[in-house]
């Protein structure tokens, strides 16, 4: 475990000296997101968001009965996938592509400014359009992937549009209640907030059905081409389809190639012909009711507030991966950030250690150090959900825009156990927690389908392994450094310390002496 | 000679003592404190002890009639480097240096937890920390750095209190908590149940054995050579409440 105190608290104070004044500024002209926006560029932008993804996908790529050409398949289906998704976004529907998270797709309609009726049904028409290209395209095209099904979620609001700071490496993000609740509604088939619902035009509305504040919405391919027509869109489903057969065709199954990883994952040297296979354990950890921070932030001061720990947040975040720990960092997402950990190549035992390790560290930095900078955040907490099994990395889709992609059961759950439990909790799979040792063990308790640590930090952890030396009745011994009093526990520190007390001058009292700690009593205290 | 923080702090406290014992003779108290009978020298000792210590953020703080060390233990718990800064404060007995002096958590900062008493942590409602069994007192009032051993001890309490917060257990070794812990003493003392028997009948007022017969733990040895030492020992260091319980048949020694 790498990750200290000091290392972590310049880090941050480094990165806050450096960022300078966060400006934040109503969206009122339509612009090229990717180049407004920065760190600390950041805009308040009135859209509609829209998730979809395939529910039943990530079950396939964790197969590990999957013969070469059966994978090579695979990662040519969620290729061809994003690709026509992404034209279907930005060339027919005029929408920006913010990312793709593995099958799952986030696109955002923000243009024309403040039209909220034809932010809403292009959002909707986009989910229905997906739903139709899966059912009567993608399936066609690929007949040995027939029972996939789209799934998709629309909430429109206002959002702040940033981006992380890393040089080469900047992806969009956007944080707020609109981005969030789209991602979180779903489940099957086309599904919108009441809120996308109210902003729809009456023909819209009119095929919506309502269960409970979820509404969801359905046509038939008549009726849809009926509604392109209205809403001019020109969606094409022959040309859809041959462009799809293209993409197909112009990687044949010998051209992919997927291999295990004995150094860490470049994502950047990856494609759809250079692919890996890895046993990785797969870590995400989310901000705990970020969102509502920021939604409620009263001024633009205390959203500048926010931004600054947002920002703190997600660099040292990806510092602690990547420095701290032999991880990769997949993406953001948001306030999420994921990561993978696959070295020792092979090695379950150290790979699952290593990501409890990573998980603690960045429970540390959230609750030490980010709250000592930053005590404005002393609110907030992270979840972060682990968990470990064959895993596909990628770098898929259109030229200039790829996604950095982990495909797979293990990325699925870990997600599913981040969203599931709250903040300062850890939750690992069963998976993980088989390999964990057992003094590692101890520390968590079984729920329904994970085991859960709550307020675990490395300091935690440490005082955890000293409550052993203290229960032996071993000597200690109290030294003084940097001004800091350290106990020294154990047979090493207790002799070291012994040597150099029978150094020291009578006159000379120390500190680090060696003794036994007091057997305590309650005498007092009743 | 010191190092120059040393000096600095000495001269500050100096400044402190003259202004404290000023603020006694004007109220006709002075030559009436521990700290004053001997012209600050036990004072000024202390005060230096912190300084080599290392506890720089610990001082002596003069107040009306009283002095205490107060401040923080910055505490670094281990690899990590992660600080604990605990504001403590250490207060003195109007008989210090015979008698300890006592740590107190000021701040409250370790709470009652998981629903077990603060007790069970060995802190007072007060903050004030039970670092021993009085009756096993590490406090050797013939030590002249007595106070360093004091807060080696003190800086250990606090740790286990930062152990306790992770665990929601004391670690390591502990008495019971009241009456029951110096019960255990006595019964660790004498060991023997027959001699532990004797010791509580003796201070229920039963009869004592004859000073000059065979102790009745069988070693051989007249009485009053032998077991009478241990438990005239035992009774000094006892404190009288404890002694009172058991008189009064409230704590039984014999279990």
């Amino acid at each position: 475990m790498s990750w200290t105190q000091p290392k972590s608290s310049e880090r941050i104070a480094a990165h806050l000296a450096s960022l300078g004044p966060i400006e934040i500024k109503p969206l009122v002209r339509e612009a090229d997101l990717d180049a407004l926006l920065s760190e600390t560029v950041c805009r308040q932008i009135y859209g509609a968001h829209v998730y979809a993804t395939i529910p039943n996908f990530a079950d396939l790529s964790s197969d590990t009965t999957l013969s070469r050409d059966g994978y090579a398949r695979l990662i040519r289906c969620v290729h061809c996938y994003q690709r026509e998704v992404s034209r279907i976004v930005e060339n027919t529907f005029d929408g920006v592509r913010v990312h793709f998270q593995g099958p799952k797709l986030h696109a955002l309609f923000y243009r024309p400014i403040g039209d909220g009726p034809e932010l809403a049904a292009r959002a909707v028409l986009l989910q229905l359009v997906l739903a139709d290209f899966m059912e009567h395209i993608f399936n066609e095209a690929f007949p040995a992937y027939a029972d996939f099904e789209l799934a998709s979620g629309s909430d429109i609001g206002d959002v702040v549009g940033t981006k992380n700071g890393s040089h080469g490496d900047r992806e969009l993000l956007f944080v707020g209640a609109p981005a969030n609740y789209a991602a979180k509604m779903i489940i099957s088939g086309a599904r919108l907030s009441s809120k996308i619902f109210a902003e729809l035009p009456a023909d819209l509305q009119d095929r919506c059905v309502v269960r409970g504040d979820i509404y969801s919405i359905s046509c038939t391919q008549a009726g849809l081409d009926g509604l392109l027509k209205e809403h001019g869109i020109a969606w094409s489903r022959e040309k859809s389809m041959e462009r799809v057969n293209d993409d197909r065709d112009a990687v044949t199954l010998a051209e992919i190639d997927y291999s295990d990883a004995t150094t860490k994952i470049k994502f950047e040297d990856l494609s759809i012909r250079k692919n890996k296979r890895v046993v990785a354990a797969s870590v995400f950890a989310d901000v705990c009711g970020f969102t509502k921070y920021i939604d409620e932030a009263e001024d633009d001061e205390a959203r500048e507030e926010a931004l600054r720990v947002f920002a703190a947040l997600r660099r040292e975040f990806a510092k602690v991966v990547k420095e701290d720990f032999e991880g990769v960092r997949v993406q953001y997402q948001g306030d999420r950030i994921q990561a993978i950990f696959h070295l020792p190549k092979g090695d379950r035992q150290a790979i699952a250690r290593e990501a409890f390790d990573a998980a603690v560290a960045l429970q540390s930095s959230m609750e030490i150090t980010l709250k000592e900078h930053l005590p404005e955040a002393a609110a907030l907490g992270i979840a972060v959900g682990v968990d470990l099994g064959t895993t596909l990395a990628s770098s898929l889709g259109l030229r200039g825009q790829r996604d950095r992609i982990c495909l797979g059961v293990p990325v699925e759950h870990a997600a599913a156990l981040e969203d599931a439990y709250g903040p300062r909790d850890i939750a690992v799979s069963p998976a993980v927690y088989d390999e964990l040792p057992e003094d590692v063990q101890v520390l968590f308790t079984s729920r329904k389908d994970a085991f859960v640590a709550n307020g675990l930090t490395v300091d935690s952890i440490e005082l955890a392994q000293k409550a052993k030396v203290y229960d032996s009745g071993a000597k200690v011994a109290v030294a003084s450094v940097l001004g800091a009093a350290v106990v020294g526990l154990g047979i090493v520190a207790a002799a070291a310390a012994a040597a150099r007390a029978e150094e020291q001058r009578r006159d000379k009292p120390r500190l680090d002496q060696t003794f036994t700690p007091s057997r305590t009593h309650g005498g007092i205290c009743t | 000679m010191g190092s120059a923080p040393e000096q600095r702090r000495a001269a500050r406290l100096q400044r402190a003592y003259a202004r404290g014992i000023k603020r006694l003779e004007l109220r006709g108290l002075k030559g009436r404190h521990w700290f004053d009978v001997d012209n600050g020298s036990r004072l000024a000792h202390d005060a230096t002890l912190l300084a080599k210590l290392g506890f720089d953020e610990l001082t002596h703080e003069m107040r009306d009639g009283t002095v205490a060390i107060v401040g923080t233990i910055p505490l670094v718990t281990g690899a990590s480097r992660v600080t604990h800064r605990i504001a403590i404060e250490i207060r003195f007995p109007p008989t210090y240096p015979r008698e300890e002096p006592a740590a107190y958590d000021i701040t409250h900062r370790f709470k009652a937890h998981d629903g077990k008493p603060l007790a069970d942590r060995h802190l007072a409602e007060d903050g004030c920390c039970c670092l021993w069994l009085r009756s096993r007192s590490e406090w050797d009032p013939r030590d002249p750095d007595a106070l360093a051993h004091f807060l080696r001890q003190v800086v250990v309490f606090f740790e286990r209190q930062l152990i306790y917060d992770v665990l929601g257990r004391w670690a390591g070794p502990e008495y019971a908590h009241g009456n029951e812990g110096y019960a255990e003493d006595v019964r660790e003392t004498l060991r023997d149940r027959n001699m532990i028997a004797l010791f509580e009948a003796i201070l229920r007022g039963g009869p004592k054995p004859p000073r000059r017969a065979p102790c009745p733990c069988g070693e051989g040895r007249q009485y009053v050579s032998c077991h009478k030492i241990v438990f005239d020992t035992l009774r000094r260091r006892l404190p009288l409440a404890f002694l009172n319980a058991v008189h009064n048949g409230a704590t039984r020694l014999v279990s």
